[in-house]
């Protein structure tokens, strides 16, 4: 005979475990989110290209990340409202891609990150920042070139490279005419949306300066083959080459272009370093525009206390590609000093307001400002060139 | 200019051929597309990287690469690929299992960063006013080499027939006396071995990361689908249209119009011929 208790009284059991189960993971979940502070930690999330095309530069951010953390908690930390409190940056990889960049910003905003460094990259920010934008409850610094076009007066969003609208890269073609004195350039950059403005808006600059642009392509970010490139280029005979901005695009260029004996033009380059040509020594003459200074000028007293620190962190000299980490070093401790500035973690339009009237901070190493719709202000940038094996530093003011 | 994008054409249809026909084989006798194909061809790159800058002789290095990949891949067939034999969601799944740990391998040894070898042999020769750089004028000629030989092993050898005769009926095969499973195991580790080969070759030319194999194995599938599903010959002929195509739409007309062609030409394909220029399994004698 069927016991029709045992069936139903096993449900109950299984029933009210599954409840337990679920009220213990909710309570889990509750006990993990937070806003702002989280036991004495001010939480800041980065989103970064640690992996992909633009791998190099998130690894030269992160270090920026790193060694101002270092800077702010080993000098005891933020006073907040009367309460000591460390800086905690998570870093989380975004792939260099624009679904990537959503995920990790959809789960840093399920664990209630209200301050973020990044989307970083123009190619992932637009789509990402979408989720941040109309949230008033969260304060975004990001490099990428994209950012610019979305700031606004008294805005939550900052800039934390100088500016690179269509007006500004052109000034830039003016500075390499002005520098090199060609008379014709071939542009070559990468097909993406950062490659898209640096192209466009260089070749209009160097016209306006009357340059004949002879050459204008993008390639792949992942294009290896650049020998029939070289060779379409060389091909126009130009006086200056413009080199892809990214470092993985522009080293294997110039790599196979020192291959097949093309040297002796020179060779330029903006937002990449003088990585580009480690492999390519045989290249004559490189020019490289930096967006902040070059870290590892041993010359450059300026930047002396940063590269101490980054020394101690890392156990070696910053290399070329940080000058990216100079974008994201000051601006952390500019945000962190806003935080303490506003006494608060958590009332955004009190930080925003208090990091637009940041002018001193602990850890100083460029005289950066935010003007009033939070684009990253610098005095002057810096020309390398690389030649003979010498590098020459020259400022100028954008 | 012409001679420069036809040395490129040539090296672009090398690499493509030796990266399509280790897939063709694994295709034709197991039926299996092996999606990670393309991670096997990068793993090989990073461990050849390793070897090389660490001092072992590029040779040796290419030649015991080779060899363990294949080991690899005859390991791989038996303890997981034999698993879903026949069944394609399960073998794509176990593929994308196999790219994510291969992935995740290289980053956690060898880091994000891009990689590059130091070059086989430096250097260049002047052919008129063109330039042309000697390791890859001397890759184009290894890997022609191989080809060849590959694909008169598989014509004309006792082993290359018993692929065939798996490949276009196992059980008829299996009748014959042929030890079916373990053609199956060797035919996997001759793909691995080729794209190995691959791997190698084409890292010491460029610098390289993990979307290396990505970017690879889409190329090889096109390539397979042009030449025909099955089909060595095919392989080597879509290659080379492929790589030709690239190259000179690079030189001549720009690289958005060079990516353009091989998608045109994967279309005109498709359309007039589907199962491809020469779609048919492994060749008959």
């Amino acid at each position: 005979m069927a016991n029709r208790s045992h069936p139903r009284s096993r449900d109950l059991r299984l029933a009210g475990l599954g409840m337990t189960i679920m009220v213990l993971l909710l309570g889990l979940t509750a006990c993990a989110s937070d806003s702002g502070d989280e036991g004495g930690e001010l939480r800041i999330a980065a989103v970064l290209p640690l992996t992909g095309p633009a791998a190099e530069i998130g690894a030269a951010w992160k270090a920026g990340i790193e060694i101002a953390e270092d800077v702010i908690n080993d000098n005891g930390g933020l006073t907040i409202d009367g309460n000591k409190v460390d800086i905690k940056v998570k870093i989380v990889d975004d792939e260099s891609t624009p679904a990537g960049a959503q995920r990790v910003i959809q789960e840093l905003l399920n664990e209630d990150y209200q301050l973020f460094f990044g989307p970083s990259t123009s190619a992932n920010f637009q789509t990402a920042f979408a989720t941040l934008k109309d949230d008033e409850r969260r304060l975004v610094l990001s490099p990428a070139q994209a950012a610019e076009p979305f700031l606004t007066t008294g805005g939550r969003l900052f800039k934390t490279q100088p500016s690179q609208s269509p007006e500004a890269l052109a000034g830039f073609a003016q500075q390499f005419a002005d520098y090199l004195k060609p008379e014709t350039v071939a542009i070559l950059q990468p097909q993406d949306p950062g490659g898209d403005g640096v192209a466009q808006n260089l070749a209009k600059g160097f016209e306006e300066a009357g340059v004949d642009v002879v050459y204008n392509n993008q390639v792949p970010a992942d294009t290896r083959d650049f020998l029939p490139i070289v060779s379409a280029i060389r091909n126009t005979d130009p006086d200056l080459v413009i080199t892809p901005y990214l470092d993985s695009v522009g080293g294997p260029f110039l790599q196979q272009a020192a291959q097949v004996g093309y040297v002796d033009t020179k060779f330029a380059n903006y937002g990449g370093s003088s990585a580009q040509v480690a492999e390519a020594p045989q290249i004559s003459e490189f020019t490289y525009m930096l967006a902040t200074r070059a870290p590892d000028n041993p010359d450059d007293e300026v930047l002396a206390e940063f590269r101490a620190a980054y020394e101690e962190k890392f156990g070696h000299a910053p290399k070329p590609i940080d000058t990216y980490a100079l974008m994201v070093y000051d601006p952390i401790l500019m945000l962190a000093q806003a935080v303490e500035d506003a006494g608060t973690s958590t009332d955004i339009a009190a930080i925003a307001e208090a990091l637009r009237e940041v002018t001193d901070w602990k850890g100083k190493a460029l005289p950066f400002s935010f003007d009033e719709k939070g684009l990253i202000q610098l005095e002057t940038m810096q020309l390398a060139t690389l030649r003979d094996g010498e590098t020459t530093y020259t400022d100028f003011v954008p | 200019m012409f001679l420069e994008a036809a040395t490129s054409g040539f090296f672009l249809a090398a690499t493509y051929a030796i990266a399509a026909f280790g897939l063709v084989i694994v295709f034709g006798v197991l039926d299996i597309l092996n999606f990670a194909h393309g991670a096997l061809l990068v793993l090989s790159a990073y461990l050849a990287s390793s070897l090389i800058i660490g001092g072992v002789p590029y040779w040796i290095a290419l030649v015991g690469i080779v060899a363990v990949m294949a080991l690899a891949g005859m390991g791989l067939e038996r303890t997981i690929f034999r698993r879903v034999e026949g069944e394609v969601i399960a073998g794509l799944v176990v593929s994308i299992g196999i790219i994510a740990i291969v992935d995740t391998a290289i980053l956690r040894f060898w880091g994000p960063e891009p990689r590059t070898l130091p070059r086989l042999v430096e250097g260049s020769v002047s052919v008129g006013s063109a330039t042309l750089p000697v390791d890859r004028l001397l890759i184009i000629a290894v890997v022609a080499v191989v080809l060849v030989l590959a694909q008169v092993a598989l014509t004309r050898s006792r082993w290359g027939k018993v692929l065939r005769a798996t490949a276009q009926q196992q059980d008829a095969a299996s009748l014959q006396g042929i030890p079916v499973d373990r053609v199956k195991t060797v035919a996997f580790g001759i793909g691995t071995a080729l794209a190995a080969l691959a791997g190698v070759v084409i890292a010491s030319t460029v610098t390289f990361d993990t979307h290396l194999g990505e970017s690879l194995v889409i190329k090889s599938f096109i390539v397979i689908i042009i030449g025909g599903v099955g089909s060595t010959t095919g392989a080597m002929v879509g290659a080379s249209i492929l790589g030709f195509a690239e190259a000179f739409g690079s030189a001549y007309f720009g690289v958005a119009v060079a990516q353009l062609i091989p998608l045109i030409a994967l279309a005109a394909v498709l359309l007039v011929r589907p199962h491809g220029i020469f779609g048919r399994r492994l060749e008959r004698v």
